[in-house]
């Protein structure tokens, strides 16, 4: 397994050269085709029918549910399922979802709609939808045994609102929700304005957070985890899967972030301040926005984040730092600044196999890794990754760029290649010796731990030490 | 008058053949050995001189010493084989004694009197009579007896062998035992080692560098105590050949593995009854008892008898001569003693035979049992024990290579594994030496013995295997 940040590029670049109004048929980044298409299909109509000038939202490597007129009603359908899912090539499981994938598709739709959602259970056991955040009537609300009975395998129930408010907002199951959620059930909900924005969005991107325990050398996410997770993702995938957000200079950007995991994540974009302009209580009058360069979007919370794209490779990520990277041991006796020596070989002579790492830093770990040196447990993601223009990015998890460039044209997703940094605008290097210049420096040296001496006893004592 | 006629008739016959020659002691010896061969596949050898200046002689064996090498040791160097020989030779020459009627007495007296006469001689010549009537049943008994005495020796030369196979795989089971020891000690004094490294990098606390390093100094005294044992068993081996535990022989050091050839089991019980040299023994000492009880009966009756023939001068110069006849009325004693004696002895012999038959009979069964669980549990740690735990150490190594685990649980791992592998060579020692005991159950060989068996893998080979490769 050797996923870098270019071959995966490769791969989702190819798909993003589809038409725009294919990705309601087809997520770009992922292989779902094996639904073939029932006879009577919705046909495809711009989730934006009827409001014109508003802008799709793009979820990233997801997909966004078709639906089709029944009258003046807008009629989705969502089956429940057990999916087989990729978080990057290289790991896969079982996991739960909708129409086959994990998040289950967007549903979109305007403010001022009539819909009517079918749920058909395909689980083994009972579920139900909760629309969050969304204004209802009480009994449309989801609530497993609350708000309505539970929907058993193979029922299909339908809920039918009128959609009054637009946002970003979210669904997802409120029965077994340990469970579930656990295993990936989970979608975003966007109801664009009926007027048009006020202000003109020109890229509308949408991405859920999430957790998962999908323990090393596994295939199912163990639903018993609460803190301690192997993966996070975004939209389900893990960088380098996680497709990049793409923009021409200039032009005006929403992120859509929902949180349908166990832990608050501050999401951190470099290059510019975005302003927070909403959340799943509707889009904050102007005087509420804030500027930030990092938002915390916590457990069961959506946010809004709009900028105006500036030029450059730009990292949109989790600042937690454990998030931006794959499974990794929480237990292992720490190997930073370890002088092994000769021990190392005293070591293989028994373990052939065995490689030590971690003395310097774990950096060396990703080019072990991508040569090939060293292999992983089965089904199981690196702990880092990726390449960019300059070398390994030693990242995982909740990790993407944001890639903006002026001549990317106005609708267009394909992937441009690294940028290319003007003249003057790239750190250099300007010595490699570390004595170089005179740099102020305080502190003391780190010293070395004082010696264990070990003393022999004497059997009349058998006292040892202190 | 009839034992008188009897005994007339046997005199004649009888002092004929009373200097005949018993079989001979070669002979005797050489049946010993074709039975011991037969059974065991090597034979004692006898060699008269057994002074001190050959204990100290060089022995003569390959290097490193094979099973059938240590078994011509031991029939050759074990002082026990020559006890053995020395029993034969007692045997023999009670049977030539038994073979021979006593020696006649012959009698010469010179009675000088008192009142200056001449004096008296006396002349006289006299057998027991009785140990000639009794001579051909004697002679019959002895010889039966002597033969018994060849299969017990021939058992007893058997069960030195057995012995010298169980010592044999035990020791050569706690070779890889202490090998196998050495490397955990090995392996553990790596890690406290190591861990000692993580502490001077501040890393771990004192805490968790005393736990490392008492498991290092458990590991090598386990690994002491091992070494320990496999000088024992050198001992109890180097005892069994006749050779000094400290002179420079060298066994090979790897277990057979066990022959794939499958045990029948409903063959081997009349095998054992067949051919079990102590129960044989048993049952001629049983067929002699009934024998010597019949001879016991009919001459119950006799008690002693001599005849002799005298003469006599007389101070006169006359000469008085005739025969001279003595025996005992059997009045009051009519040899009921002997009887009830002899049938005492006949009839504990025959319990002693029923019981052994019934050990032979469970002994053989459990026996079977015993080598196929064996067999079994070898079986399990070849197939399925010790491959698991090599994979473990790959996988564990998996998860080290991706910093799921540390270079800590990588090398338990692989103790946990020479663990397996340990416990995998207790496995076959003790097939072997359950093998070994159904071996003297059938009192011979069993299907497989004459495999030319693989050897089971060496511990130097096991300490440099390559991770994940299946065993």
């Amino acid at each position: 397994m050797n996923i870098t940040r270019r071959n995966w590029f490769r791969w989702a670049g190819a798909s993003s050269l589809l038409p725009l109004a294919a990705l309601a048929e087809r997520a770009t980044a992922q292989d779902h085709d094996i639904h073939a298409e029932p006879t009577g299909a919705p046909r495809m109509t711009p989730p934006t029918s009827g409001a014109p000038g508003l802008t799709p939202v793009r979820t990233l490597n997801g997909w966004t549910l078709p639906h089709r007129m029944i009258g003046s009603v807008k009629e989705f359908h969502l089956v429940a399922e057990e999916v087989e899912h990729e978080f990057a090539p290289g790991s896969r499981a079982k996991c739960w979802g909708y129409n086959g994938t994990t998040p289950g598709p967007t549903i979109e739709a305007v403010e001022g709609d009539r819909v009517r959602i079918l749920v058909t259970n395909r689980l083994p056991e009972h579920t139900t939808i909760h629309w969050h955040g969304i204004l209802l009537p009480s009994g449309m609300d989801g609530v497993g045994g609350l708000s309505q009975p539970h929907i058993a395998p193979g029922e299909t129930y339908a809920y039918e609102f009128t959609l009054r408010q637009n946002g970003t907002h979210m669904y997802h199951p409120h029965a077994d929700e340990m469970v579930q959620l656990a295993v990936g059930m989970m979608g975003m909900f966007i109801i664009h304005p009926r007027g048009g924005e006020p202000q003109r969005i020109d890229r509308d991107y949408a991405f859920l957070l999430h957790n998962w325990a999908l323990h090393p050398g596994t295939y199912r996410p163990d639903p018993a985890i609460m803190q301690e997770f192997d993966l996070w993702t975004f939209n389900s995938k893990v960088f380098p899967a996680i497709e990049p957000l793409l923009a021409r200079t200039g032009e005006r950007v929403r992120i859509r972030v929902g949180n349908l995991s166990m832990w608050n994540h501050p999401i951190h974009l470099h290059g510019v301040q975005f302003h927070v302009t909403g959340g799943d209580g509707g889009r904050w009058p102007r005087s509420l926005w804030r500027s930030e360069a990092t938002e915390t979007i916590a457990v069961g919370q959506t946010r809004d984040l709009e900028f105006v794209a500036v030029p450059g490779d730009w990292a949109l990520h989790c600042h937690m730092s454990h998030h931006t990277m794959n499974a990794m041991g929480h237990t292992v006796a720490n190997p930073l600044g370890v002088k092994r020596g000769e021990l190392d070989e005293a070591v293989r002579r028994m373990l052939p196999g065995y490689m030590s790492m971690g003395e310097a830093g774990m950096a060396e770990h990703q080019e072990h890794a991508d040569m090939g040196h060293i292999q992983g447990p089965e089904n199981t993601l690196q702990m880092l990754g990726g390449q960019g223009a300059f070398g390994n990015l030693e990242m995982g998890g909740m990790f993407t760029v944001v890639k903006v460039r002026d001549d990317q044209a106005p609708g267009d997703y394909r992937e441009p290649d690294w940028y290319l940094n003007p003249r003057g605008t790239l750190a250099q290097r300007v010595s490699n010796d570390a004595d170089f210049g005179a740099p102020v420096r305080r502190g003391h040296k780190a010293q070395s731990v004082p010696p264990l001496e070990s003393m022999s006893v004497d059997h009349l004592k058998m006292k040892y030490g202190s | 008058m009839k034992i008188l006629i009897r005994a007339a008739v046997l005199t004649a016959a009888l002092v004929s053949g009373a200097g005949c020659a018993v079989v001979p002691i070669d002979r005797a010896t050489d049946n010993v050995a074709k039975r011991v061969d037969e059974r065991v596949g090597a034979a004692p050898q006898w060699a008269p001189d057994t002074g001190e200046a050959n204990a100290e002689a060089a022995p003569q064996f390959e290097t490193p010493m094979t099973l059938s090498a240590a078994l011509k040791l031991a029939f050759t160097r074990n002082p026990g084989i020559h006890r053995l020989y020395a029993r034969l030779g007692s045997a023999h020459a009670d049977l030539q004694e038994a073979a021979r009627i006593a020696n006649p007495t012959l009698s010469f007296a010179w009675l000088d009197p008192s009142n200056g006469g001449r004096d008296q001689t006396k002349q006289g010549i006299s057998a027991t009579f009785a140990d000639l009537l009794l001579l051909s049943s004697r002679r019959r008994l002895s010889t039966a007896e002597f033969r018994r005495l060849e299969l017990t020796v021939a058992a007893d030369l058997v069960a030195l062998a057995r012995e010298v196979e169980a010592t044999w795989y035990a020791h050569l089971g706690a070779l890889q035992i202490a090998a196998m020891r050495d490397a955990v000690a090995q392996a553990a004094e790596n890690e406290a080692a190591l861990a000692q490294r993580y502490y001077e990098a501040g890393n771990i606390n004192r805490l968790q560098l005393d736990l490392q390093t008492a498991a290092a100094a458990r590991a090598r005294i386990d690994a002491l105590r091992a070494q320990s044992n496999a000088a024992a068993s050198r001992a109890g081996l180097a005892r069994l050949l006749g050779l000094r535990a400290d002179a420079a022989w060298q066994t090979i050091d790897r277990l057979p593995a066990p022959p794939e050839v499958p045990l029948p089991g409903d063959k081997l019980l009349p095998q054992a009854l067949n051919q079990r040299l102590d129960l044989a023994a048993v049952r001629d000492e049983v067929s002699i008892l009934e024998d010597s009880l019949g001879v016991t009966k009919n001459w119950r009756l006799l008690g002693s008898v001599e005849a002799g023939y005298e003469s006599e001068r007389e101070p006169d110069g006359s000469k008085l001569r005739g025969p001279k006849l003595i025996f005992e009325l059997p009045l009051f004693n009519q040899g009921q003693g002997a009887v009830e004696r002899a049938e005492a002895r006949l009839l504990d012999a025959r319990a002693r035979r029923d019981a052994l038959v019934r050990d032979v009979e469970n002994e053989v069964s459990t026996g079977i049992e015993r080598v196929t669980i064996a067999r079994d549990i070898t079986d399990r740690y070849r197939d399925s024990l010790v491959p698991s735990a090599a994979s473990a150490v790959a996988r564990r190594q998996e998860r080290v290579n991706f910093m799921l685990d540390g270079v800590f649980e990588l090398i338990r791992a692989k103790r946990d594994e020479y663990e397996a592998w340990q416990a995998y060579f207790e496995s076959v020692r003790d097939y072997w030496i359950a093998r070994t005991a159904l071996r003297a159950a059938v009192g011979g060989s069993l299907p497989g013995d004459e495999e030319a068996g693989a050897s089971t893998i060496g511990v130097d080979e096991i300490e440099h295997m390559d991770q994940g490769e299946q065993p």
